[in-house]
């Protein structure tokens, strides 16, 4: 009988070596799975964070639209209650300073809302990529250093945030306690704000002129006296006079309101008897004393946002995570060449939708949702 | 029996500002109501907004009954067409601002020329105006203003009268000397109050005015923008004042001058 002793060494040789070989295997793929999960949790983390912004940007214009279609009805109902004419100087300021303040609101708006809204999205997204990417810098404790100053100090990383470097700077780097350069790059693609769309419109005041008895104004006014002047000859000669006047517009009936029936020289004939603007028809006195109302027409070139140029952003969030190369001795842990020079990379996507600035009246409603995530 | 006038008072508070307005009806269907109070010119005003799905021709109806059947006669109505532009441009508007350029021009094919009605009402010295603009499928917004006159008689006839319900000038905001006020609101909850003056004067006699003079309010200038219009922010320990200068539309050597203060919360 042959001697086996010395056979199962061999064999327990080469099962230890190919155990130990899986096991390296295991752990490395291990360890590029979990820098994968890793820079696929800062890429949605990132763009779910930005496209939130995005949302409560938009739905804070909406919101914003609806407010200023709400003042456009509230100043349209004021301007329609009748006035006397003589107070129409007064309300063209008002209409003049209404204006102004309604293209500063819109304003506002694209600059202090929708602008840096924008930008903060893109900020957001970086903040939260890099956050979550797994930065596993060793923070070194310095020579005779207590260990609750070491615990209260900030990191080099944490630093790096709190300074809002990412913002500016498209990478984070750091060498590992062996030496090892380590790597993580955030590279975010979000639209500028791409401006509003104004809605012009128009507010109507609405005067009347008392034709008898007249209220005489003392200062001058701008309501044109043609529709009151064609409206009270209108009147006279429906029943049965004869009214006649030159009604001019009103740069040359400057001289006061009411005076719209004195100044373009209106006079009354016919009936059996008539002075002034009184006729008898019939043996019936006749004065035409109702009020005439006029229309001025005052044009505002921004009354709310009509629509946003651009609709639903989208925000793309891209993460690449680079490691330092481990040399065990028996295995040189890193990805394979082409892994080592890029590194691990995860994109996400994520869109705004679901609600409308577009006015007047805005729907408050913008939710994100994340639209697909990819790696390499 | 001071604590039985004291909780008189206090109960009387809230009914004194109900006794003034009367229930407005509202359409079926109203969402997003609101209701604000406030002071504005010479009219103390209860303002009411909804949206209503029910169409415009039901609502003005509805109106037309329900305020007769209350003794309101309508006065006047009118219509307000919106402006039919076909193009418009997505450019920073901003009055005077030359600085920001058109960015793009856009056609227009979902604008409709939606109007705008508008219906007057009034019972003695009260007075609804009522605007319904139809905004297609999005709707009714219907805005009622109910409103109390406080007309002052020689403002009737000049507008160069002082209004004397017009509130009160601000301790804190200098008034541009020689200037007229002509228009004014006040809102609580916040607390905001707007004054309108005209003045013989142009943007930048103004604008120097309020610059030399805002600092000794102690007031602190936040932003200014100076163009062919100005604004000037200020905050303070008081809240934020916003100046706005313009030209009196018609009136090339008269300014109108806002003063709108919001207190700090």
């Amino acid at each position: 009988m042959k001697s086996r002793k010395s056979q199962i060494a061999v064999f327990l040789i080469v099962a230890v070596v190919v155990l130990l070989m899986a096991v390296m295997v295991t752990v490395n793929i291990g360890k590029i799975a979990l820098t994968k999960t890793r820079t696929g949790n800062a890429s949605d983390a990132g763009c779910l964070a930005g496209c939130s912004i995005h949302s409560i940007t938009l739905n804070v214009i909406a919101w914003q639209n609806t407010k200023m279609f709400q003042e456009y009805c509230a100043e349209l109902a004021l301007f329609a209650v009748p006035k006397t004419i003589c107070q129409e100087p007064k309300w063209r300021a008002e209409w003049a300073i209404w204006d102004a303040a309604q293209a500063a609101w819109y304003g506002y708006i694209w600059d202090q809302i929708g602008s840096p809204g924008y930008q903060a999205a893109e900020d957001t997204a970086k903040q939260f990529a890099y956050s979550n990417s797994g930065v596993d810098e060793a923070k070194v404790r310095l020579p005779f250093e207590p260990y609750l100053t070491w615990l209260q100090r900030k990191s080099t990383f944490e630093e790096w945030m709190d300074d809002e470097r990412y913002k500016h700077q498209g990478s984070y780097k750091w060498t590992d306690t062996q030496g090892g350069a380590n790597e993580v790059d955030v590279d975010v693609e979000a639209p500028h704000f791409p401006g509003l769309i104004p809605e012009p419109g128009a507010l109507v005041g609405v005067y009347f002129d008392e034709i008898t008895p007249c209220v005489e104004c003392t200062t001058c006014c701008s309501v044109d006296c043609v529709p009151s002047v064609t409206e009270i000859m209108g009147c006279y000669n429906a029943a049965g006079a004869t009214a006649t006047a030159t009604p001019e517009s009103h740069t040359s009936v400057c001289k006061g309101c009411c005076s719209c029936t004195a100044n373009t020289g209106l006079t009354i004939t016919g009936g059996e008897t008539s002075w002034g603007t009184t006729i008898i028809v019939n043996g019936v006195k006749f004065t035409c004393a109702m009020p005439v109302w006029s229309e001025i027409i005052y044009p505002c070139p921004i009354v709310y946002i009509y629509d946003i140029v651009s609709d639903n952003p989208e925000i793309e969030v891209e993460t690449t995570r680079i490691e330092a190369s481990r040399d065990l001795g028996l295995w040189n842990m890193q990805y394979n060449a082409s892994l080592a020079k890029s590194g691990v990379t995860s994109k996400a996507k994520a869109k705004t939708s679901g609600g409308s600035v577009a006015g007047p009246i805005g729907n408050p409603s913008y939710d994100c949702e994340l639209k697909d995530t990819d790696g390499e | 029996m001071f604590i039985f006038m004291i909780l008189g008072f206090i109960c009387w508070i809230p009914l004194a500002s109900a006794a003034i307005f009367e229930k407005l009806p509202i359409a079926y269907g109203a969402k997003d109501v609101y209701t604000e109070e406030s002071l504005k010119n010479s009219y103390t005003l209860k303002t009411t907004g909804y949206t209503t799905d029910a169409k415009a021709e039901e609502v003005i109806t509805f109106y037309k009954k329900q305020l007769a059947l209350n003794n309101w006669q309508l006065s006047k109505d009118s219509t307000v067409e919106a402006p039919s532009q076909e193009v418009r441009t997505s450019s920073y508007y901003y009055p005077g601002d030359e600085e920001r350029s058109t960015k793009i021009v856009e056609e227009n094919p979902r604008r409709k020329n939606q109007p705008i009605e508008s219906f007057y009402f009034t019972k003695g010295n009260s007075f609804v105006s009522l605007v319904v603009a139809d905004q297609d499928e999005k709707g009714r917004f219907v805005t009622a203003i109910q409103g109390l006159t406080a007309d002052c008689k020689e403002c009737l006839k000049d507008s160069n009268v002082e209004d004397s319900s017009l509130a009160k000038d601000l301790q804190f905001v200098p008034r541009y000397p020689g200037s007229l006020k002509v228009g004014s609101e006040e809102k609580k909850n916040p607390k905001r109050v707007r004054l309108t003056y005209t003045a013989q004067a142009g943007i930048d006699d103004a604008v120097d005015y309020f610059l030399s003079a805002m600092p000794s309010f102690d007031w602190k200038l936040e932003h200014k923008r100076i163009s062919q219009n100005a604004n000037l922010i200020y905050t303070g320990l008081r809240g934020r004042a916003v100046l706005t200068i313009v030209n009196m539309p018609g009136e090339p050597d008269k300014v109108v001058i806002g003063v709108s203060y919001e207190a700090k919360k």
